[in-house]
């Protein structure tokens, strides 16, 4: 029991002072099931005024009406501040939804990812994209970077981000069938290679009639018979317009190499959508 | 001038708390002024277990009161550092199994008084 606190000196936004609306964002043109695609600049490296302590990360528009679009939105960075991006991580945002005004009413929000990621000034930030349509019409992300603590000694920042569950070859996540009276059956997303300190995931929807759903995700840590809950009833919507919402769900847990990573879903109202999860986990 | 004392030591320890100052499931409560720092080495835990570790000092003079806890849960990756106390009123440092198995912990008490 500590008394003591950080807080944000600065905060850096692509879209501050931008009116939300329905596509928000810079618009990022994906291939199909392919790594290749060309990168947008989200943020550029001279906007990038101080080290960056945590980055946030917004994803809309991926969504279609009747269509199944997976999708890996893949963040890149150029630390020399041009545009010779070097991937970082594929974000699972399988049909997230507009951003605001959102087909059926309501605010999509899209998803939502944080990650106490450290980037230096001066880093151009970037984004491609695969998704698993032959249509490839650009989906929408930004970004918001929180720089100068007050408390630096009390924030653990990574600089690697180990990707469980992620299928690049079809833009997808792992299949995870969700309960729905009861919790779901857990599923093994992946097998860890490096010590963690940190968790976020990623949700996916690929469905051609989806339902209006709420999904309670939960994650475990540890083998076959030992599952220590890290994340419980972390939220994320369908809707019957086929797009995908998903909170923020920032997590510091430990974890040891070797750590088995275990998903479950319980959805409702209605009956269950074809979604899917992956797993980030960060370490030193 | 203050020196700095290192009491290392091991013990299995399991659902009974462990005082790692007194190297006994009964707490001998320390009066040293000290600046106390703890190390443990968690290598042994596994999945399914659960360590709670706990500091004491005698804040109102008379009674023992936790001033610091911490929770292990499953595999551990590295060695466990509390941060620096300064005590001397009548403190402990204790370790108990929640949950899991018992498992031999070794630790260094690194002190400076």
């Amino acid at each position: 029991m500590l008394h003591a606190t950080n807080g944000w000196g600065k905060i850096i936004s692509s879209v501050d002072g931008t009116r939300p609306t329905t596509a928000f964002g810079a618009s990022v043109v994906p291939l199909t099931n392919s790594t290749l695609g060309l990168y947008t600049t989200l943020l550029a490296g001279a906007s990038v005024t101080d080290d960056v302590y945590g980055i946030e990360i917004n994803i809309n528009n991926v969504g279609q009406t009747t269509v199944a679009r997976d999708c890996l939105a893949t963040l890149a960075f150029d630390p020399a501040g041009g545009t010779t991006f070097t991937d970082f991580v594929d974000l699972l945002c399988g049909s997230a939804s507009q951003y605001a005004g959102l087909t059926g009413g309501g605010s999509g929000g899209g998803a939502r990812f944080w990650f106490p990621l450290w980037i230096k000034a001066g880093t151009t930030i970037g984004m491609r994209g695969s998704v698993s349509t032959v249509d490839v019409t650009a989906f929408n992300a930004f970004v918001k970077l929180y720089c100068k603590p007050s408390r630096p000694e009390l924030i653990w920042c990574g600089q690697k981000i180990e990707q469980l569950g992620v299928v690049v070859a079809s833009s997808t996540g792992t299949s995870v069938t969700a309960g729905t009276t009861s919790e779901g059956t857990w599923t093994s997303i992946g097998t860890t290679t490096r010590n963690h300190r940190f968790y976020e995931f990623g949700f996916g929807l690929a469905d051609t009639a989806s339902s209006s759903n709420g999904y309670h995700v939960d994650i475990s840590i540890g083998d076959a018979s030992n599952k220590h809950p890290i994340i419980l009833d972390a939220y994320a919507g369908t809707t019957t317009a086929e797009m995908a919402t998903k909170t923020m769900c920032p997590t510091w847990a430990e974890s040891k190499s070797g750590d088995i990573v275990y998903a479950r879903t319980q959805v409702g109202p209605s009956s269950t959508d074809s979604t899917t999860i992956a797993i980030y986990a960060m370490g030193d | 001038m203050a020196s700095i004392t290192l009491t290392q030591n091991s013990a299995t320890i399991g659902t009974t708390e462990f005082f790692l100052a007194s190297n006994s499931t009964t707490a001998t409560y320390q009066t040293a002024d000290v600046i106390l720092q703890v190390y443990l080495d968690l290598g042994a835990m596994a999945a399914g277990d659960e360590y709670l570790i706990k500091i004491y000092e005698k804040v109102d003079g008379t009674n023992p009161e936790v001033i610091y806890t911490a929770t292990k849960v499953g595999a551990q990756a590295e060695m466990w550092v509390s941060p620096a106390f300064i005590l001397g009123v009548g403190w402990e440092v204790s370790v108990d199994k929640i949950a899991g198995t018992d498992r031999s912990i070794p630790w260094t008490l690194a002190k400076i008084g």
